[in-house]
């Protein structure tokens, strides 16, 4: 460890934590350990580190890496694609349990506590694919305030949706903990969906998703992101698969100061399919970092990638997509796609695609387009009477909208779609 | 209704209309012919107002007010429509939402109230039968994978909707064949009342047996030499337009 003004200061928030927060340290005390000796060994990221070029999260270095959050907010959460559905509430980090739903869960669904779990798949994957080496992560590992642990029993086809909701309010300068391992056995079926939600918060939201599909699962994940522009997020989603299995995520970002989403998908056996959607439509003076890698370590695998971004004012996107694909990936199809419209002078995207092949036979492809919007089809929108500010919104809709499609959750979907509505 | 007087128009540099007139009343069918390139379409771009062109002389009117100043918008819901030469293809947007959008728009530009869901579809049936349009062709997006007919109709479709006071439709016969111009033809002329004005841009003299013009007008080198009824059509169909270029330069 080096000994630095930050790290003393690191250390001892590091030992207040583990002192006060003892209920939450069991599970993994070991593992919060090393992933603190990680980060201290790493520090934080610059941007003199090329991943994280455009990403300047210095600011964020002067939040206090333990959260103060205790009092929990309750003002109920009136959503009304929550009625019928198993929700789970974090308050700034903490579980709230009167304003969560999953009284009677369906056959072979678990959901727990990661603190409070016993269960034998938690304790065999929690930490096993998070990265120490990536700073957040790692100091996710080290400070997060407990969890959730979702589980599909091997066979379990789970019909119902599962919501996470995680919100931060009246809280200012901290860094709040999002820590989440789902994971779908043999032959399951699932899809869980995590919003994230924020008033009157400053600092940013740390997030870690462990997400496995094993044999033949079939595993979707929707993560929107709509926090307010006076908070920050970094997420380092990593995702597992094991043979037959399919994955799917959609990434939808509408708010926040700075979002920084880490995606890291690990394809680990043969004849995998896997979905990565993502769309960012982003004001302001935001800046929306997506980095996405994908792993293709096996043969006859399919990958697919469809990234779109929507920038506005003073915003700033980026948009980073690595596939590897490994030397006995034979038979790998890869696809990725990169689509952004910049509708102001001053909003900027830097989009890179990057593609490692190791194996000869391979179907790969990327594409990464920036440009405004089409003024043929804007005038055409206009010459039938539609004013520009709806003929605006209507074409970043359309844009918007085969992203979209990809949640499956009708609900969820017309949600986002009325997200959106109010963006554009 | 549309007055245009001493019209000049470019784009870039280069000069394309050169003092344009033309005198269109309210009922009135003007065609307007002429050889490729004399700037036909430069006309319907100024007369709706796409960006790209630099209005560098006279004026144009419509009932009174200056429209070269207002915005594409503005100008549809005042009731200028252009059925397009070539119609936009627009991914991801249903046809039927953006109708009802623009009627919407155009009607709340007229101080009438908007129409509901229900009482939208209703119209928009009666005046899909009016072009023989297929109905799955509302849910599909805009022109998008439609065959050159479909998109010909579909413009047809679409200035039913919107009822405007002066239609133009740019070329709305290229393209098209017998039937399908039949069918073209024969929607436009539903639509034909006291109230509302034609110009009909075409190439070829075809179209006009169908829909008959009150007058013809020969464009060229971006200035009308040569008015006249429609037998003029027939002329130019017989002789060509080289008569009309050797009158023009001598
Ligand atoms: N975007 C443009 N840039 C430069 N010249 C153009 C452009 N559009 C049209 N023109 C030129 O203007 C002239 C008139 O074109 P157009 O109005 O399309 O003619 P028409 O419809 O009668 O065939 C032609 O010489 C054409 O090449
Ligand atoms: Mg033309």
């Amino acid at each position: 460890m080096q000994h630095t003004l930050e790290n003393t200061i690191a250390e001892s928030a590091f030992s207040e934590f583990e002192n006060k927060q003892a209920s939450l340290a069991q599970v993994n005390n070991k593992l919060r350990k090393q992933a603190f000796d990680a980060f201290t060994a790493n520090g934080f990221p610059t941007t003199k580190n090329e991943e994280w070029k455009y990403c300047d999260v210095s600011t964020l270095m002067q939040t206090p890496l333990a959260t103060s959050a205790q009092s929990q907010n309750k003002t109920t959460i009136d959503l009304p694609l929550l009625n019928d559905a198993i929700v789970l509430v974090f308050e700034n980090g903490l579980f709230n349990e009167s304003l969560s739903q999953y009284t009677s869960l369906p056959k072979g669904l678990t959901i727990e506590l990661l603190q409070n779990t016993k269960h034998e798949a938690a304790t065999k994957h929690y930490q096993q694919y998070a990265d120490n080496q990536m700073a957040f992560s790692a100091l996710n590992t080290a400070f997060n305030t407990g969890g959730l642990f979702i589980h599909a029993a091997d066979q379990a086809i789970i019909n119902d949706n599962i919501f996470i909701i995680n919100r931060v309010s009246n809280l200012q300068n901290n860094a709040t903990y999002c820590r989440n391992l789902i994971i779908a056995g043999t032959n399951a079926q699932m899809q869980v969906s995590l919003l994230t939600i924020s008033s009157n918060a400053t600092g940013y939201l740390n997030v870690v998703n462990e997400l496995v599909a094993l044999q033949n699962a079939n595993l979707s994940f929707d993560f929107i992101q709509n926090d307010v522009d006076t908070l920050s997020q970094i997420s380092n989603t990593y995702v597992y698969q094991k043979t037959q299995s399919t994955f799917t995520i959609n990434t939808v970002t509408l708010g926040g100061k700075l979002v920084r989403n880490n995606l890291n998908m690990m394809l680990a056996d043969a004849n995998i399919e896997t979905h990565l959607n993502g769309l960012f439509v982003i004001n302001g003076k935001s800046l929306v970092d997506n980095h996405t890698a994908v792993h293709h370590a096996q043969p006859n695998c399919n990958s697919n990638q469809l990234y779109k971004g929507i920038v506005s004012q003073n915003a700033t996107g980026v948009f980073n997509g690595k596939i590897f694909v490994y030397k006995d990936a034979q038979k790998t199809n890869a696809y990725q796609s990169n689509k952004n419209v910049l509708l102001s002078d001053d909003a900027k995207m830097f989009a890179k695609p990057q593609l490692e092949i190791y194996a000869d036979d391979v179907k790969c492809s990327h594409g990464a387009t920036t440009g405004q919007l089409d003024n043929e089809a804007l005038f055409y929108l206009r010459s039938r009477g539609i004013n520009l500010p709806d003929a605006q919104a209507l074409l970043n809709f359309a844009f918007a909208s085969d992203v979209l499609q990809n949640i499956k959750h009708e609900a969820l979907h017309k949600y986002t779609v009325a997200l959106l509505a109010q963006k554009l | 209704m549309l007055s245009i007087k001493n019209l000049q128009a470019a784009i870039g540099e280069k000069q394309i209309l050169n003092g344009l007139n033309l005198e269109v009343k309210p009922g009135q069918v003007h065609a307007i012919m002429g050889p490729n390139g004399s700037g036909k379409s430069t006309l319907a771009a100024v007369l709706t107002g796409r960006e790209d062109y630099d209005v560098n002389g006279g004026e144009v009117l419509f009932e009174n007010e200056n429209l070269i100043e207002l915005a594409p918008e503005e100008r549809a819901q005042k009731g200028v429509f252009l059925a397009f030469q070539y119609p936009i293809e627009i991914p991801g947007v249903s046809n039927a939402t953006f109708l009802k959008e623009a009627v919407n728009a155009v009607r709340q530009a007229q101080g009438k109230a908007k129409l509901d869901a229900k009482e939208f579809l209703m119209i928009m049936k009666e005046k899909m039968a009016l072009v023989e349009m297929d109905k799955t062709m509302t849910q599909r997006s805009v022109n998008e994978g439609f065959s050159g007919g479909e998109k010909k109709r579909n413009e047809i479709f679409q200035m039913a909707m919107l009822e405007p006071k002066l239609a133009i439709l740019d070329e709305t016969d290229s393209g098209l064949d017998i039937d399908a111009l039949r069918i073209v033809a024969d929607g436009v002329n539903k639509l034909r009342n006291p109230n509302r004005s034609f110009i009909v841009i075409t190439h070829y003299q075809r179209l006009l047996d169908y829909i008959v013009p009150d007058f013809v007008h020969v464009l060229y080198q971006g200035r009308i030499v040569k008015s006249g009824g429609k037998e003029l059509a027939l002329e130019l169909e017989e002789k060509g337009y080289d008569w009309i270029k050797e009158e023009t330069v001598a």
